[in-house]
């Protein structure tokens, strides 16, 4: 599928992905994490890549394989910076709450649900590749 | 999404309405959060009970109102569902926040 850089349209890819999931794998716990990573890869393909500014295509592809799913999101934006692509989670100290984080935990959550994360930009966009390992049913065509 | 506050003892209720708190509410919740801090209500039970699908940004927002409250207040959230709570734990949130079943025990800690 294909939409528009405005994050009103985030949901729809969450709740899209969500629906397969649970016929394919019938797990809840599983296709709300599966969610969780989609709709995350596509808020920072609007909020980072497109700057929050629509007009901007996000396209978000499934390949649904007998023991994967494969997930593509590309932009047209900027690219993820290097020093993003390693995210570690900051291990809060509930004391010190002038020090918490209050954003940058994107990448790390899709870092943590998915099995593989494959990063590049190419001729035609930014290429985000989530890989997760689950029992689809599906027989190779 | 919608925000409703009301006091209970010394704390205030604010209930969050909608099943999802996520990046294109963000904005809209905290500025009704934070204008709410800003006019000193600094013991905050947040109802979250109706929330079934959190992301980082709407995570980020709740910290963000943590902040805010400051060293003498506290926001706490009250019915946290077993989606939410997954991803407190998956970013280690958990134990930034003081989590309670319910708005009733939520308020309760607030005044003991």
């Amino acid at each position: 599928m294909t939409i528009d850089s405005d994050l009103n349209n985030v949901a729809l890819v969450g709740v899209a992905v969500h629906a397969i999931c649970g016929e394919l794998a019938r797990e809840e716990d599983l296709c709300c994490q599966i969610e969780l990573a989609l709709v995350e890869a596509v808020n920072n393909a609007v909020i980072h890549a497109y700057e929050k500014k629509t007009g901007g295509k996000i396209s978000v592809t499934m390949e649904i394989l007998p023991e994967n799913l494969v997930f593509q999101v590309r932009d047209n934006g900027k690219g993820i910076p290097p020093n993003c692509l390693n995210p570690l989670c900051p291990e809060p100290d509930p004391e010190n709450r002038r020090n918490l984080q209050t954003g940058g935990r994107g990448l790390f959550i899709i870092s943590e649900i998915m099995d593989e994360v494959f990063y590049r930009e190419t001729e035609e966009g930014n290429l985000l590749t989530l890989t997760k390992r689950i029992k689809t049913g599906t027989e190779p065509g | 999404m919608k925000l409703s506050a009301k006091r209970a003892g010394d704390a205030v209720v604010v209930e969050f309405t909608g099943t999802r708190l996520e990046a294109a509410q963000a904005d809209e919740f905290k500025k009704k959060l934070i204008n709410l801090i800003d006019r000193n209500f600094r013991k905050i039970a947040l109802d979250i009970s109706s929330v079934t699908f959190i992301d980082s940004t709407g995570l980020g927002v709740l910290v963000s109102a943590l902040k805010r409250v400051g060293g003498e207040g506290d926001l706490v959230l009250a019915g946290v569902g077993d989606s939410v709570m997954k991803v407190l734990k998956l970013t280690r949130m958990d134990r930034v926040f003081k989590i309670y079943p319910d708005v009733r025990s939520a308020v309760r800690a607030f005044s003991g």
